[in-house]
């Protein structure tokens, strides 16, 4: 986890899951389209969530450097 | 047909608790639909326990031995969570919203619809969204009290497993090319069976590797485990007796899906993929256990534990260890959520969850104290409940399998994490009380949702049932080859 700011984290996630389905979609063409259709859904999902935590995190903790989010560790 | 209205109960039943009608309105439908939804899926467990494969619709949505064990078990935990919210959330919102507990039971029907999805679907690439979604519907669960300490856990949560099925969904699409050069068969898990003597054994191990790694995360196997104490303890104790008993199963079990189309080349050496994750889950979960300082992770960790047992078990590789693994997957599931049930209502009477603060448990609130001790004593595998006695099978079966380092290790960690769930919970439920300022009733629903789901966890360990062993027999051979 190099990054500590939400939103380039989010970024990266979805970039990611971007590149995994790219890289599936050509070695794999002919996927049936319902599948593909939920998978776009999906990431729509992945976004709207995440999006909304990081305005959850922002307002209850009043940054959005998730990185700083270090109380919950083994001692 | 009852499968489709499985998958159709919840999704109307969250449509229906946003209704804003009486604030008793939304707990009382999704009872009485998780109900149905658990009489159904008996009915589906009682006709796959004669090895008949329900079918509702063709190569998308069935349910064979081991699909109907996960579901009986997500549906069992289903009900028995939503009775034990009604009491909790009520008990448990600050500002007494009525929209608040309407969003609470809108989510945890989503995500039971995600849960039960995971084992009806049979087409691979549509598993892999419904794992996808059990995490995107139960982040708010994990993020409910909106505290700092639960946004971070439900961030970490988000951002791992999200990495995970970032990595799992390249496997699926690995494996799906393997099986579209290979020829006709359709992409589900019984097609995947028949086609994998055709696919290229480099190909099925890197899917292997990608979909191990990305579920793995899911289920909390070692090296990915991170996320899962800090969820699993700050989560309200319903949706975590969802997430520990049985979300993980439910991913693992897609996990296992693939143990039999590995077998079919020797060379992948999947038997020593499981055994070697799973001891080391094991280990770093009996270390982790013997120094958790909060009761709700020590459960947490208790579940990687289990996770841990179970791979290990499934990589022993005979009938009798998939046997004990199977029964494991049952005890573990009703054991566990049984568990954070006890420790909900050990947190409504403190308030506190570390465990130096709880003390003489036994005078203050019995019901509590009772309850963590037979949920203590069931987890960590005394023997008169059932993980003792999968436990034993599967230690057993090793042994007659030869595998003498793999079955040492794991007797040894099981008796590490034996002590170290049961001293601390001896210390909070005996001892001298300490004063508590707060005395808290507990609602009828509670006790009802506790005795619901105490029977099982002390049936079993005496008593199989047997549709039941019919069951856990059809489900362990669908594992072997």
């Amino acid at each position: 986890m190099v990054r500590r700011e939400a939103v380039p984290q989010v970024i990266g996630i979805l970039s990611m899951e971007n590149g995994a389905f790219f890289a599936g979609i050509s070695i794999a063409p002919e996927l049936p389209l319902i599948a593909e259709l939920t998978a776009a859904f999906d990431v729509l999902i992945i976004a709207i969530v995440m999006g909304i935590l990081t305005r959850k995190i922002h307002e209850r903790v009043g940054t959005t450097e998730v990185g700083r989010l270090t109380s919950l560790r083994e001692e | 047909m009852e499968l489709i209205y499985i998958l159709l109960i919840p999704a109307v039943l969250a449509g229906l608790s946003l209704i804003p009608a009486h604030r008793k309105f939304a707990p009382l439908v999704t009872v009485l639909g998780t109900l149905s939804i658990f009489i159904l899926s008996l009915n589906i467990a009682f006709r796959a326990a004669v090895g008949m494969e329900v079918i509702a619709v063709k190569n998308w949505i069935s349910c064979d031995g081991l699909s109907a064990l996960v579901l009986l078990l997500v549906a069992f935990v289903g009900f028995t969570a939503a009775l034990f919210s009604i009491g909790y959330i009520e008990k448990n919102i600050e500002e007494k919203s009525p929209k608040k507990i309407r969003h609470y039971y809108a989510q945890y029907n989503l995500f039971l619809l995600s849960m039960l999805a995971v084992p009806i679907i049979s087409h691979v690439a549509l598993v892999w969204i419904a794992v996808e979604l059990t995490t995107l519907m139960s982040v708010f669960l994990v993020s409910f009290k909106s505290t700092p300490e639960a946004l971070e856990a439900s961030w970490k949560y988000v951002v791992l497993t999200c990495m995970g099925a970032a990595f799992a969904l390249l496997g699926i699409l690995i494996l799906y090319w393997g099986v579209s050069i290979s020829g006709q068969e359709k992409f589900t898990w019984a097609g995947l069976i028949v086609a994998s003597a055709n696919i290229p054994p480099a190909l099925l191990k890197t899917a292997f590797v990608f979909i191990l790694i990305g579920f793995g995360a899911k289920v909390g196997l070692v090296p990915l485990h991170t996320w899962l104490p800090d969820a699993h303890s700050q989560a309200p104790s319903p949706v975590c007796a969802l997430l520990s008993g049985i979300e993980t199963t439910t991913i693992l079990y897609a996990i296992l899906r693939l143990l039999p189309v590995l077998k079919i080349h020797p060379s992948i050496g999947v038997e020593t993929w499981f055994i070697v994750f799973g001891i080391i889950s094991v280990g770093v979960a009996a270390f982790l256990i013997v120094q958790a300082k909060d009761y709700k992770r020590l459960f947490a960790f208790s579940t990687i534990e289990h996770m841990g047992i179970i791979m290990v078990a499934n990589g022993l590789g005979d009938y009798a260890s998939h046997y004990g693994a199977t029964f494991q997957m049952v005890s573990h599931a009703i054991i566990k959520s049984f568990c954070f049930f006890a420790a909900g209502i050990a947190l409504l009477f403190v308030g506190r969850q570390d465990i130096a603060s709880v003390r003489g448990l036994i005078r203050t609130s019995p019901v509590a104290a009772i309850a963590l001790i037979i949920g203590g004593l069931a987890i960590a595998g005394a023997p008169p409940f059932a993980v003792f006695l999968s436990e034993i099978m599967i230690l057993k079966s090793g042994l007659v399998s030869g595998q003498y380092i793999a079955t040492g290790l794991l007797a040894l960690f099981i008796i590490i994490a034996f002590c170290g769930i049961l001293f601390p919970i001896n210390r909070m439920v005996f001892g001298k009380p300490k004063e508590y300022s707060e005395k808290t009733n507990l609602s009828v629903t509670n006790i009802f949702a506790l005795v619901i789901a105490v029977i099982p966890v002390i049936l079993l360990g005496f008593y199989i049932p047997e549709p039941l062993h019919e069951l856990l027999r059809q489900a362990a051979a669908s594992l072997g080859r």
